[in-house]
């Protein structure tokens, strides 16, 4: 499996919100079956989640990720506050 | 390119105050050494005035704006904005004033318009106008274009507005203070 595939979240046909319906173990060849929720973080952009990623390993300090990013600290704290709306608004559609 | 018409995507706070105010005296001391004052929000007059007074007009044509937006982010933002943010980052959109300015301090620049105030006072109607006046003007147009630009770009990226209603509130406060700053 390519490492630069994406996991879609968005139905490319409808653009209704995806959901799984199996998961494969590739170490026994099981697979389950059954309906399973997207986790709302797993919706949103790559770049998004990468900076969820960041702003964890950095212990929630936003200064020291501007810092780590090359920019400043309100445009940091607002693609925060931007990922914490779209979060709002997943978890309100649930 | 993204840098020329938002900075402050990569600087705010305290360095882009510190750094926003030293050209703000650069721009005074300008200013003073050519016997002008910005005398409104976007209007740069000849004044006999000292460096503290030129410095304290510069100071108040950047605060107050500053403060006002200030207050319309408060009211629109839904974020936790800081004071300090908007002062560093409309502070730092003062240095395109130093843009503007520059060219009104050239001795051709300031000769033609001696002149053609000088011609306005006797009754003339000069026909044309100088080409070193010509090329202030436009330069001054553009500058104030991109001091516009930074300046709404400084209100987005500091209270993290955007849309509309935030190009609506930053109009507002632009009309008002030019408007008060013409009758006062």
């Amino acid at each position: 499996m390519s490492s630069k595939k994406t996991f879609p979240t968005v139905c490319p046909s409808c653009g209704g919100i995806l959901t799984v319906k199996s998961l494969h173990c590739a170490e026994c060849d099981t697979t389950i079956s059954g309906q399973f929720a997207i986790h709302p973080i797993l919706r949103l952009t790559a770049e998004e989640q990468q900076f969820v990623v960041s702003f964890i390993k950095c212990s929630g300090s936003l200064k020291q990720m501007a810092t780590d990013m090359g920019l400043s600290y309100p445009t940091v704290r607002n693609i925060l506050d931007d990922i914490i709306s779209k979060l709002q608004n997943y978890e309100s559609t649930l | 390119m993204k840098a020329l018409f938002n900075p402050f995507r990569y600087i705010a706070g305290t360095k882009a105050l510190v750094m926003g105010y030293l050209f703000i005296v650069a721009s005074a001391l300008m200013l003073y050494s050519g016997n002008l004052i910005q005398d409104s929000y976007i209007h740069i007059g000849m004044a006999e005035a000292s460096f503290l007074e030129v410095l304290g007009a510069q100071t108040i044509w950047w605060i107050v704006p500053a403060v006002l937006l200030y207050l319309c982010g408060m009211a629109l933002s839904k974020s936790k904005i800081r004071i300090i943010d908007i002062l560093g980052t409309t502070a730092f959109a003062q240095i395109v004033l130093l843009l503007m300015i520059a060219p009104m301090l050239l001795p051709s620049v300031q000769q033609s318009t001696t002149e053609l105030v000088a011609a306005m006072q006797s009754g003339t109607i000069p026909t044309t106008i100088p080409i070193p006046l010509t090329i202030s003007g436009i330069w001054s147009t553009i500058g104030l274009i991109l001091f516009y630009i930074w300046n709404y770009n400084a209100f987005s990226v500091s209270c993290n507005v955007r849309g509309w209603k935030a190009v609506a509130l930053f109009i507002t406060v632009q009309v008002a203070v030019t408007i008060v700053g013409t009758i006062i």
